[in-house]
């Protein structure tokens, strides 16, 4: 993530195109710049989704960890659901670099791959919603004397969930603070998206790191 | 007579007290749009105001009051060790929540039939996204009645106050929320 922010920054989307734009205004954004850029950007923004995955993975071990011998429905949703989110972005991520591959063409076509980009960036926000939730829920089943995450996580989690609620609603809109260039429609759901990213790992290196502890004793114990 | 209180009790659990600031941030962020907008455009916005129903927000605003108010009674009754009664309050707590569920769709359903819609104008944009928005606060704080409903039936020893308390103080944001909005476009 710490890669794909500023390459959509340098590709220019931060702030995107207003969706209210005509065709041909749309096609001068990707003629504008050199199109390298844009091909360099979205190519390596195709790639993310391998790392997005194993990120979702660490998160589904330690739901595992919370599960115990209960039926495994908070980590193998959480996994299922961080593989379609991530798959998403990667064809959202495969638009832009369509758009970008052929400038030349029709100004149509390309607002047409555009509008699709931005709709399955933003748009398809359930994957992400699922997580959130997933993770929420599995923190308040925690009911360890040394839980996991800590339970204000749990919260976190369901709060995030409710931020990113509001980028579904994308395609409803061209103009206003709930289009896809708009506050609630982009800027806050991708803010609290990076925040909630970052904390989230925290939490898990922090709980594998008690992990690796406590086994370290464990085995000190037996010996 | 003097009832012996600890100096400092938080209700609920102090994360839930997290999560309602920050429900309310975003909402005091829908506040200020909404005041944000009427400023560039006062003339619409007050001739679009007149279109909208006072009774249905007005009844909904006294059916989440009520509904709060049995919630209330439900926790504190929890916390006496009435735990059967507390499970009984919950029900016309939850009904009240389910009538403004049923009321909205009504409001809704005459709005469109009106041709009134999301992209009528900014004052109709915002006003189904904060009330939808604030609608779907509705359905998932149902979810957390019924699942209190079921706390209070089965946990009898008492010993699920913070669970009660943490679910009320949900709902009563989910109050609070409304009593904000229905002034702010409906009235004022």
């Amino acid at each position: 993530m710490l890669l794909v922010f500023p390459l959509l920054i340098i590709m220019g989307f931060f702030p995107p195109p207003s969706p209210a734009e005509g065709s041909a205004a749309i096609a001068a954004h990707y003629q504008s710049k050199s199109s390298w850029i844009f091909l360099l950007g979205g190519a390596v923004c195709v790639q993310m989704s391998a790392p997005g995955v194993m990120w979702s993975a660490a998160i589904s071990v330690q739901l595992r960890h919370i599960e115990k011998n209960e039926p495994p429905i908070f980590s193998l949703t959480n996994i299922a659901c961080g593989v379609v989110a991530f798959s998403v972005f990667t064809f959202a991520c495969a638009g832009w670099v369509i758009c970008a591959f052929r400038p030349e063409r029709a100004p149509e076509i390309i607002q047409t791959m555009n509008d699709w980009s931005f709709i399955v960036f933003l748009g398809t926000v359930t994957p992400l919603m699922g997580q959130a939730v997933t993770i929420g829920l599995a923190i308040f089943s925690d009911r360890s004397d040394e839980p996991v995450f800590p339970r204000w996580a749990g919260f976190m989690n369901c709060w995030a969930a409710l931020i990113f609620l509001p980028a579904g609603l994308i395609p409803f809109f061209k103009t206003g603070p709930f289009a896809w260039h708009g506050f609630f429609g982009l800027w806050l759901p991708v803010l609290v998206f990076g925040g909630w990213m970052l904390v989230m790992s925290i939490l898990v290196l922090r709980a594998i790191s008690k992990q690796k502890i406590s086994a370290h004793l464990t085995t000190q114990l037996a010996d | 007579m003097k009832k012996k209180v600890p100096l400092k009790r938080l209700p609920g659990e102090e994360g839930v007290w997290g999560f309602v600031f920050g429900d309310m941030l975003l909402f005091a962020m829908f506040f200020v749009t909404f005041l944000f907008y009427r400023y560039e455009n006062g003339a619409l916005f007050a001739q679009s105001q007149t279109l909208l129903n006072q009774n249905y927000g007005a009844i909904n605003t006294l059916l989440l009051l009520t509904s709060s108010w049995f919630v209330a009674l439900g926790v504190s009754q929890y916390g006496k060790g009435k735990t059967k009664t507390s499970a009984r309050l919950l029900i016309p707590a939850f009904i009240c929540g389910v009538g403004f569920v049923v009321i909205k769709f009504f409001e809704f359903g005459e709005k469109i039939a009106a041709g009134i819609t999301l992209n009528s104008n900014e004052f109709f944009t915002l006003y189904y996204m904060f009330t939808g928005i604030h609608l779907v606060h509705v359905f998932v704080g149902l979810g957390v009645l019924f699942f209190l409903w079921r706390v209070a039936r089965q946990v009898t020893d008492g010993s699920a106050t913070k669970t009660l308390e943490s679910g009320g103080i949900f709902w009563h944001m989910v109050d609070l929320l409304w009593i904000v909005l229905f002034p702010l476009i409906y009235l004022v």
